[in-house]
């Protein structure tokens, strides 16, 4: 503990202190009749308006991912590993657009909270929104382990934990997760929501100093781009034959940069948290006008992305307690060298709240997810609202302690690759949710068999890309596109395999004319807007009527 | 419209198709723009100092924000929004149906929580 920098710590620990306590006071604001239902805990009674969805949006998509995760890989590889984000988040918005008014309309209409809900109903499958909501529950797992990597790697910087026991290094780690246990259990989402304020705050202003102050420290732009274009070119560590990264996407990585860009924005609305998210906003073109505004994220997140190649020509040295080098720590090291310590402190808690915020939302969503397509779907069919709200918040504890199973088992140095696993998995699901929400043409069984092979194949694809350093499975998302010979995002092709396969059986058994399910929604349900009159199915047992095979 | 003529709801609501396809090129311009990385994956001309790679995706940003919320704005045009309001529901249902299938569940019109009079409320925090 020698090396503890004592002033950033206290400033760390003020801010994030406050930020719990706001999360503890975020249960009296707007208060609702009972935190007891699942409706309220779960979405804020669903009232929210653009500004607060907009900041919930961006506590959401903005996360460790964007301030630890990306820039790291822009340190450690370059541009293919790391900037594909920018094209990734400018074209999420129009993918957005198109379809998430829709599953904003039907979902309003008919009390669905999850996007396994939406299926059961739109194709009165049981099997499918199972799958469904089993994927989204996985797939934000290893999403939340990257925060928690992220508030590692701060708490880390900063002079906490290391040592060679176990539970001493890890210790910091515990208590942040369990801080954030505590108050997203208390509050439900209006915890994140009331914090997302503070976090954006901080975080802006971080990114604003470090942006004007630190390319000038440094040597200017021309002095970045030349240092990081120097270091791209050099062997690599790993295998002195290739270069250690990629300056600009080459000749064999355009398809890679591509697919990881688009795979990556058709994943990222599938999670159940994101579309908890959207779902909280308080009208249909609501979620359309914040498409329109959310890219002044898009551009942020450009921005600390090239924080990465600041690094490189500040010359960071992120070395772990551990003494070895440890990519994910670049950023957190670079304020620290660079800021005076008391502002590295500002920078670390907006770092560590930022990724609070998106794993409170994250647990919850899949806890939802859990209790209403799971526990009371298949293990208790006449649970009550009240008990539905415990099993949640129950839940929303174990999606915790498993991502922390992740971040303790799997390989920390490439983080950016715990969320490029996890869109892997959910982009499985588009398909059968997006597709869905505008024909019914698809067969259930043929979206189940394209999801099963997806999944199948896309699993089986990562855990054969072996880590170069390490040697271990799930070494990376990047693999052969069949028949291109091109590298292309795992996610990607799996992405089309399972489309083509639910095409394919799709029509086999609608020329059979095997049946296909009851739809419970109208045409119409697929445009109403806030104002229109709605059912509320969360009674007990409404769920149950739909016919099952 | 004659306000008292039942409206099936099992209906796709009128729209200018014109302007949703105006929104659809719109919409679709950024993604194909992006996804075309060999047009961008150059370092010259250079922009204060950025390499083309870098300062030509930031100008997408600002680009496709700008036709998403024209896109926002055709949309709204192009299909003004339906109520689906008492014109929804159908004869012989005195029970509202609920937990059946099908349109005649809606309608439970006694839902405080979508009758505040602010389809489009900002803030939403005034119930």
């Amino acid at each position: 503990m020698s090396n503890v920098n004592w002033t950033a710590l206290v400033i760390l620990v003020l801010l994030f202190g406050t930020v719990t306590i706001m999360g503890f006071m975020a249960t009296r604001w707007r208060r609702p009749t009972s935190m007891e239902s699942l409706d309220e805990w779960g979405l804020g009674g669903r009232s929210f308006g653009t500004w607060i969805t907009w900041f919930l949006l961006g506590g959401d998509l903005y996360t460790a991912y964007t301030f630890v995760a990306v820039p790291a890989a822009m340190f450690a590889t370059g541009a293919v590993a790391g900037f594909f984000a920018v094209p990734y988040t400018i074209v999420l918005y129009p993918i957005i657009f198109i379809f998430m008014a829709r599953l904003w309309s039907v979902s309003h209409r008919h009390g669905y909270v999850t996007p396994a809900d939406f299926v059961k109903g739109r194709y009165g499958s049981r099997p499918l929104s199972l799958a469904v909501a089993l994927t989204g529950f996985l797939a934000t797992m290893p999403y939340i382990a990257l925060q928690l990597v992220g508030i590692q790697a701060v708490l880390e910087v900063v002079g906490l934990g290391g040592g060679d026991n176990l539970l001493a290094k890890d210790a910091p780690l515990f208590i942040a997760f369990a801080l954030l246990a505590a108050y997203t259990y208390s509050s439900g989402l209006r915890a994140p929501a009331v914090i997302a304020f503070v976090k954006d705050t901080l975080i802006y202003l971080v990114i604003i100093v470090a942006i004007i102050y630190l390319p000038s420290k440094v040597g200017g732009w021309d002095a970045i781009f030349s240092a990081a274009q120097e270091k791209m070119a050099k062997p690599s560590a790993a295998d002195p034959a290739k270069p250690t990264g990629a300056f600009i996407p080459g000749s064999q990585q355009m398809w890679a940069y591509a697919t990881l860009g688009l795979g990556s924005a058709l994943a990222l609305f599938m999670y159940p948290h994101s579309i908890t998210a959207s779902l909280s906003a308080s009208g249909r073109n609501v979620i359309r006008r914040n498409a329109a505004i959310l890219p002044a994220y898009s551009f942020v997140l450009g921005l600390l992305a090239l924080l990465g190649w600041v690094a490189i020509a500040a010359g960071t040295k992120p070395i772990g307690l551990d003494g070895k080098p440890n990519a994910q720590l670049v950023i957190p090291q670079l304020f620290e060298d660079m800021f005076p310590s008391w502002f590295a402190g500002v920078a670390f808690a907006a770092i560590a709240i930022g990724a609070l915020v998106p794993a409170a939302i994250m647990s919850i969503a899949a806890a939802n997810t859990f209790t209403r397509n799971i526990y009371k779907e298949w293990l208790k069919p006449g649970a009550t609202p009240k008990q539905e709200a415990k099993v949640s918040k129950l839940v929303s504890l174990v999606v915790k302690a498993f991502a922390l199973v992740f971040v303790l088992l799997l390989d920390k140095q490439n983080a950016i690759n715990f969320q490029l696993l996890g869109g892997i998995w959910i982009l499985q699901t588009f398909p059968t949710i997006v597709f869905g929400l505008y024909t019914r043409w698809f067969h259930r069984w043929g979206l189940l068999a394209g999801w099963a092979v997806g999944m199948v194949y896309g699993t089986y694809t990562a855990y054969n890309v072996i880590n170069p350093v390490t040697k271990g499975h799930f070494g990376g998302s990047l693999s052969m596109i069949p028949g291109l010979a091109q590298l292309g995002y795992i996610a990607m092709t799996a992405f089309v395999i399972n489309a083509v396969i639910a095409v394919v059986v799709s029509l086999a058994l609608n020329l059979l004319k095997v049946p296909n399910g009851a739809d419970e929604t109208i045409k119409g349900d697929y445009f109403a807007d806030a104002g229109d009159p709605r059912v509320e199915k969360l009674d007990v047992g409404v769920h149950e009527t739909t016919a099952s095979p | 419209m004659d306000e008292h003529e039942v409206v099936d709801h099992d209906t796709v609501p009128p729209a200018n198709k014109g302007l949703l396809a105006a929104a659809g090129v719109l919409l679709a311009i950024p993604i194909v723009a992006l996804m075309w990385v060999s047009s961008y994956s150059k370092i010259e001309p250079k922009l204060w100092g950025f390499p083309f790679f870098i300062w030509y995706q930031f100008l997408w940003v600002f680009l496709c924000s700008a036709m998403t919320w024209t896109a926002y704005k055709l949309v709204l045009k192009a299909r003004p929004h339906r109520p689906m309001g008492e014109a929804q529901r159908r004869p012989h249902r005195p029970h509202g149906g609920r937990g059946h299938r099908g349109a005649a569940t809606i309608g439970d019109s006694t839902d405080a929580d979508l009758h505040d009079g602010q389809p489009f409320d900002a803030d939403g925090g005034q119930r």
